[in-house]
């Protein structure tokens, strides 16, 4: 199988979705592109990783990530505990997804239909999972580990979402759950 | 002006803080001396800090993690626990080799971040040494520390389940946590499968009922942040409060000892020298008494550093066994598989505590293996995967979500804990030029893992594996770390006991042959390391030479 039938098919399984080829191709392009002139981060690039931290984590009966300020926390989280090579790999890819994205469309991530939005998140897999630079972090592995870590340390998502308790008191070794049980703890 | 003490006790962690008890309780008028800062119970800031209240997720930043270049080696260092480790670069050492020395200096020491473990010792271990020419033979035998054993038992409050096994022997314990349902099907399947080993519930000294005061372990898993209920045994909550009820214990935090004070007339030794941490101030204080119980390399540190005309090479180094046979155990390798089995059941709460498969090589000639001396254990522990397994997928959105916060796959992993063996070359000493901030030698550490650590480790890896296949476990993978010896943070040796002067330390009282009041009952008495955790085999030999020196000293045979 191709990388574009690939693409295709992987979006297809994972959402259902049947996508124009005009789409996969900008995509699949952007996934062998080069660096973006180098900027600093600031409001439209907190908000497109909030948009793509969301499309990780969505919103649907419970909290999504955007809801639990997923970008901030990740930016904040890099800047004081990553290393500067990683700091800089995490960056670039986001400047280079966001570049890829301008040029593509107009107007906000969240404005794109959920086609769209699963499209490029595959492609920014993808891209990681063709990555052959020893010397540089993918982008994806690393927005999703940071995402989680963002989502499931939130207060939001320990009491709300999971069943979290502080002080379990007892310790019970074997309980019934069924396919809707949570985490009950982080 | 000198102050007078019956006894003075050198660190204030798990031996320290029983050294103090026993000899308050027996009516000695006795300084414990800490060079760290003082820690009182109940002082544990992040004890009830959530996730969400720690910064960072709960890591430490790049800015912090500087302060702590050794320490991070262990894994266990993060923002709840970050003041309980030293900063590396205020206690300096030098690495001739790796080694891991992972430490807090404050009161309590690492009772209160120790991982709680306890296991008796047996006769294979404390014969081992003369039954194959290693190093040299203990001086006691099981049945020397078996009482001194159940007294400590009974006090600190261990939770573990008696299994009749005479190379792991039971002890006096409160009733065991439960095991999972995946580790009771592991423990069935050995029992099913094999005739030399067992799985087991850890025994651990965590409270599974109310014991003397201190309350039932809430299930928190937090214990390394110290514990508000007291559920865990510390010296906070065990046995510096028993000592300070006798009203006999003066606590000074802040002591760094700068030498035992050698009496030549005498051949005692009179006190000890101290540097005040805050002014800087030497003091000196007397006493008929001192236990040394600094943690191995630190004790041993503090002898190498008590010279005098009698032992130019340390105090009560005739031997000149001091600071060898620096020991640890080697860990880190093991295996871990996944199992389809029970996806209908799961757990509550967060039980501090693992399962124990106790040694099998080398216990019998049935179970004897050529390839190398001693043996392992295991501690390990089933669990269902949580979120952190769906960061490697693909996947992503509304279906990858209702998934990720469900409770994954089952799995259990087993991590071998190793015997080393006592060799004179992995020692410490004191560096010749190089000095800490209190213009003390800093001590120069070479330890190395020898041939025999190292076929063991190939079993750790390999027995695990077929164990976790043989009971149907799948995507089993095998792992070996080859971390540096300190990181099993089992530190022994180095003012070994024995039964002659000539070639140790200590006597089978763990009392200086050389100088009769001076008694070392922390890590740096053991005269070999046998697998099983080791802090209560410390506790058994402090309460025992505690009772044997407060004897001498009734009749006046210290003076």
């Amino acid at each position: 199988m191709n990388r574009r039938e690939h693409l295709k098919q992987t979006i297809f399984a994972m959402t259902g979705l049947s996508l124009s080829m005009g789409l996969i191709e900008f995509f699949e392009g952007c996934s062998s592109g080069s660096l973006p002139e180098i900027k600093t981060i600031g409001k439209e690039e907190l908000d497109f990783l909030d948009e793509l931290a969301e499309i990780i984590i969505p919103q649907t009966d419970t909290i999504g990530a955007k809801g639990i300020g997923a970008a901030a926390k990740i930016l904040a989280y890099i800047e004081n505990n990553m290393e500067v090579p990683i700091q800089e790999d995490f960056r670039n890819g986001l400047l280079f997804w966001k570049n890829s994205y301008d040029k593509q469309f107009t107007g906000p991530l969240h404005q794109r239909s959920e086609e769209e939005k699963h499209l490029l998140m595959d492609s920014i897999a993808n891209q990681a999972s063709t990555n052959k630079d020893p010397y540089h972090t993918p982008f994806f592995p690393m927005l999703k580990g940071f995402v989680m870590l963002a989502y499931f340390t939130s207060e939001e998502v320990g009491k709300k979402v999971l069943a979290f308790d502080p002080n379990p008191g007892t310790f019970i070794s074997c309980i019934d759950i069924d396919e809707h049980t949570r985490q009950w703890t982080i | 002006m000198m102050q007078k003490y019956d006894a003075i006790v050198v660190g204030s962690g798990i031996t320290g803080g029983w050294a103090a008890k026993e000899l308050c309780e027996r009516g000695l008028k006795t300084l414990l001396l800490e060079r760290g800062r003082d820690l009182k119970h109940g002082d544990y800031p992040t004890a009830q800090s959530d996730s969400w209240d720690l910064p960072n997720g709960g890591k430490l930043t790049r800015e912090e993690l500087e302060h702590y270049p050794v320490q991070r080696r262990s894994g266990y260092l993060d923002q709840p626990t970050r003041h309980l480790w030293v900063h590396d670069n205020e206690h300096p050492y030098h690495e001739e080799s790796g080694f891991d020395w992972i430490r807090g200096n404050h009161v309590g020491g690492r009772s209160l971040t120790w991982g709680r473990q306890v296991y008796r010792w047996s006769d294979l271990d404390f014969e081992a040494n003369a039954k194959e020419g290693i190093g040299v033979d203990w001086p006691i035998r099981y049945k020397d520390l078996a009482p001194w054993y159940d007294y400590v038992e009974k006090f600190i409050g261990v939770s573990g389940k008696s299994e009749g096994l005479q190379h792991l022997p039971d002890g006096s314990f409160l009733p065991a946590m439960e095991m999972n349902c995946i580790e009771t099907y592991l423990t069935e399947q050995i029992r099913e499968k094999y005739t030399d080993r067992i799985v087991t519930i850890g025994r651990v000294a965590n409270l599974t009922m109310p014991h003397l005061g201190r309350g039932t372990c809430q299930y928190r898993d937090r214990c390394i942040r110290g514990c508000p209920f007291g559920a865990y045994f510390s010296s906070q909550s065990s046995t510096l409060p028993a000592a300070f009820a006798t009203g006999l214990l003066d606590l000074r935090p802040h002591s760094v000892v700068k030498k035992i004070i050698f009496d030549e007339g005498s051949e005692l030794a009179k006190g000890v020298r101290i540097i005040d941490a805050e002014t800087m101030e030497e003091e000196v204080f007397e006493s008929d008494l001192i236990f040394l119980n600094a943690s191995t390399l630190a004790t041993a540190q503090i002898l190498l550093q008590s010279k005098s005309n009698r032992f130019p090479n340390g105090l009560g180094n005739d031997s000149g066994q001091l600071g060898k046979n620096l020991m640890d155990h080697h860990c880190y390798a093991g295996a871990q598989g996944q199992s389809d089995l029970f996806p209908d059941k799961y757990y509550k709460g967060r039980r501090a505590n693992g399962i124990y498969v106790p040694r099998f090589r080398n216990t019998n000639a049935a179970t004897t293996t050529g390839k190398y001396k001693r043996g392992f254990a295991y501690q390990g522990a089933g669990a269902r995967e949580g979120w952190s397994r769906s960061i490697p997928e693909a996947r992503f959105g509304a279906k990858f979500k209702e998934a990720a916060l469900r409770p994954g796959k089952w799995t259990l992993g087993l991590i071998g804990f190793g015997e080393c063996l006592p060799y004179e070359n992995n020692q410490i000493s004191l560096h010749p030029s190089k000095k800490d901030g209190f213009g003390l030698p800093q001590i120069s550490i070479d330890m190395r893992w020898q041939e025999n650590e190292l076929a063991m480790r190939a079993d750790m890896m390999t027995d695990a594996q077929e164990m976790l296949e043989k009971a149907g476990f799948k995507n089993i993978r095998t792992f070996d770390q080859g971390k540096n010896p300190g990181s099993g943070i089992h530190e022994m040796g180095t003012a070994r006991m024995g039964k002659s002067a000539e070639t140790s330390v200590l006597n089978a009282h763990n009392q200086m042959h050389g100088v009769r009041n001076v008694f070392v009952t922390d890590g740096a008495c053991m005269t070999s390391s046998a697998c099983q955790n080791p802090s209560l085999t410390y506790m058994a030999l402090t309460v025992r030479a505690v009772s044997y020196a407060v004897d001498l000293w009734s009749k006046k045979a210290l003076q």
